[in-house]
């Protein structure tokens, strides 16, 4: 039975402890309410700076061909911003000059073979693996798609028809998403993965330090010796870490929402007019119950993993692969805007938060799924704790003398029930 | 005469390991003796011989393979808060907690092995006055010299005032003068009733503070009594004599 003072008493000895090591303050305060921003804040505009430099460059295209009939359309590609025509020996050296990156573009124009007089081919040949030749493609794209309209509306007029009796479809666009639904949809893209990131880390170092950094510091066998049972003890290890963890995400979270527009703006220029980052104030609750929830997942995760290793450096090197596993596979996931919580995926551990946490984001709950979710979340959480609590019926493991690792654990011991050797 | 009314009351006490390469180690091999009311009680032994193993199966930090053990009239095994909360534990390898400070540290320990809240600031005045570490009892502990650590650690297995003190080769790596720091402050604890378990390799230490002695060696213990027993059992004098003759008795 738990008894509260006693996890009490540990609980404010670890988080006193912890206030008082700088690596723990900054992993856990600092990076998630002012580093992260920041250095999102710095990468996007590096890349605005980078797109901005790729698309202000003069692009070199070559035109070869019997221009002829086809003057008019060779001087508006020349006439165009940001566009040099140069020469080249012959097609062979040009499409070579293209690979090596010396020439961007080669426009061939050709009367059309079967056409009529004035009809004309126009063959483009660019290197696509390079920003430069995609982007000069585009332009030159543009000035033949204008000259064309231009030949049709007057072909046109000598025929005596105006533009609507040739143009057979019309297409008008709508977005019905405001400018709020648009802001929420990127908070929901960037947000939670960003807040599972700080949440892990600010949670891994203080899992690693109340485990493995006790035993190296040989303090486990003092904290052995305490009047209590060991449950408490961990308990309140546990409630520690999950609270630092906890507290990484939600200021994590706070910080990404109030600087979002911040940090976008140099990316979206001046379309960050059009967009509201807002987070509907109906969202928070169940923002928090998903952060805490999932604190109290990879708490549990981590100190469970760290429990096998005798020092600081062992830990993390167990605990690397899984943490890795715990980021990327949200992260990847998180990359379809089109994902949504279905009955499945609700049963797949931090996904199904992810999700639930982009959703409330967005406004959108769907509540049986969501309840599905946080009940899974809590069984995930049981199950962690049920192994945390047969680990500690075994003192080879417990005083660090065990020689493998989680997946050995679960393999040799708790499946096969055979405590005997402990 | 022994019983197991004694505070500390030991029976046939084992304790196997299992290794992976070697099999199974027998550390501790049904090992058993008593310790009485305010007396010093010393485990003398060589490295590795089995002291370290005894005391902290004696403390629930190792669980016994077999036998029996009792401190106050509580299981190890079977009941290991009570025990834990009945004995004081200090060893030159339990190390203290480096980001608390020596007062936080003593509390800690006062609260947690269930000593009253309300007495516990009055019990923290008295062990800081007591072992002189005024100066320093709201420092940081990993900012201490070791012999300041030295202090705080025996502060804090006195914390909740147990009547059991259990102290594995306390004086393992002190320098003269705090080694006899240490001897003095086990002289006083026994003059205070404590009953003292105390492990050393150093014979003279044992000599000067026993009141009895276990041998112990290679998990067994080969003789136990007073020094003047051990010295009429194998007519040797001095303590090193006595524990040569009887490891070459066993061999």
């Amino acid at each position: 039975m738990l008894n509260l003072t006693d996890t009490g008493l540990v609980f404010l000895r670890e988080l006193r402890g912890a206030l008082r090591e700088r690596s723990i303050v900054i992993n856990v305060v600092l990076v998630p309410l002012f580093m992260y921003p920041v250095l999102l804040w710095l990468a996007y505009t590096g890349l605005s700076f980078v797109i901005g430099q790729t698309e202000n460059f003069t692009a070199r295209v070559m035109i070869v061909g019997d221009v002829g009939e086809d003057a008019a359309l060779v001087r508006e590609i020349q006439d165009t911003d940001r566009v040099e025509l140069v020469s080249a020996a012959d097609l062979e050296a040009a499409e070579e000059a293209i690979r090596d990156g010396r020439l961007d573009l080669l426009v061939e124009l050709a009367p059309r073979e079967g056409g009529d007089a004035d009809d004309i081919e126009v063959r483009i040949t660019s290197d696509s693996s390079k920003d430069r030749s995609r982007i000069a493609m585009s332009r030159v794209e543009d000035v033949v798609t204008r000259h064309r309209t231009a030949y049709l509306e007057r072909a046109g007029r000598e025929r005596g028809l105006a533009g609507p009796a040739y143009q057979m479809i019309w297409i008008e666009r709508e977005n019905v998403s405001s400018s709020r639904d648009m802001g929420r949809f990127i908070l929901g893209m960037a947000v939670p993965i960003l807040v599972i990131i700080m949440l892990i880390v600010g949670g891994m170092y203080p899992a690693l330090d109340a485990t493995a950094g006790e035993r190296e510091r040989s303090t486990w066998e003092t904290t052995l010796t305490a009047a209590t049972d060991r449950v408490n003890i961990l308990a309140g290890k546990y409630l520690y870490v999950a609270t630092l963890s906890t507290t990484a995400g939600m200021l994590n979270f706070l910080a990404m929402s109030l600087s979002m527009r911040t940090l976008m703006a140099p990316l979206l220029g001046d379309r960050i007019q059009d967009l509201s980052f807002t987070i509907p104030w109906s969202a928070v609750p169940l923002i928090f119950v998903v952060i805490m929830l999932l604190a109290l997942f990879v708490s549990a995760f981590l100190m469970v993993v760290a429990s096998f290793a005798r020092t600081f450096k062992d830990a993390q090197s167990l605990a690397g692969p899984f943490v890795t596993v715990m980021i990327l596979v949200p992260a990847v996931f998180m990359q379809f805007p089109g994902l949504e919580l279905t009955t499945w995926l609700a049963c797949v551990p931090i996904i199904n938060v992810c999700l639930v946490f982009r959703e409330a984001i967005g406004g959108v709950y769907q509540w049986p799924l969501i309840g599905l979710t946080l009940l899974m979340e809590v069984l995930y959480i049981w199950i962690i704790l049920r192994i945390a609590a047969a680990i500690t019926r075994y003192e080879d493991i417990m005083t660090g003398s065990y020689e493998g690792g989680l997946g050995g654990f679960l393999k040799h011991r708790l499946l096969r029930r055979n405590p005997s050797r402990g | 005469m022994t019983t197991v009314n004694d505070p500390v009351f030991v029976k046939d006490l084992t304790k196997t390991y299992y290794d992976e390469s070697r099999g199974p180690v027998h550390a501790v091999r049904q090992i058993g003796f008593t310790c009485r009311p305010g007396e010093i009680f010393g485990l003398l032994g060589a490295n590795g011989a089995g002291k370290t193993t005894t005391l902290r199966m004696l403390t629930t930090i190792l669980k016994p393979s077999a036998g029996t053990a009792k401190i106050m009239g509580y299981d190890v095994a079977e009941e290991p808060v009570e025990v834990r909360r009945h004995v004081g534990f200090y060893s030159a390898t339990t190390a203290l907690y480096p980001r608390l400070t020596a007062r936080e540290t003593i509390e800690f320990f006062a609260r947690i092995n269930g000593y009253d809240a309300s007495r516990t600031p009055a019990r923290v005045d008295e062990l800081v006055e007591r072992f002189g570490i005024e100066e320093y009892a709201r420092a940081r502990i990993d900012k201490l010299s070791s012999g300041m650590k030295q202090k705080v650690a025996i502060a804090r297995t006195l914390a909740h005032d147990p009547p059991i003190l259990v102290f594995d080769e306390p004086t393992v790596g002190l320098d003269v003068l705090n080694a006899l720091e240490m001897q003095a402050i086990l002289t006083e604890l026994k003059a205070q009733g404590k009953t003292i378990l105390f492990s050393t390799h150093i014979m003279s230490e044992a000599e000067k503070l026993c009141d009895r002695i276990a041998i112990i060696h290679e998990g067994r213990i080969l003789a136990s009594g007073t020094l003047e027993a051990l010295r009429e059992r194998t007519g040797a004098h001095y303590l090193e004599d006595i524990f040569v003759s009887f490891i070459q008795e066993a061999a």
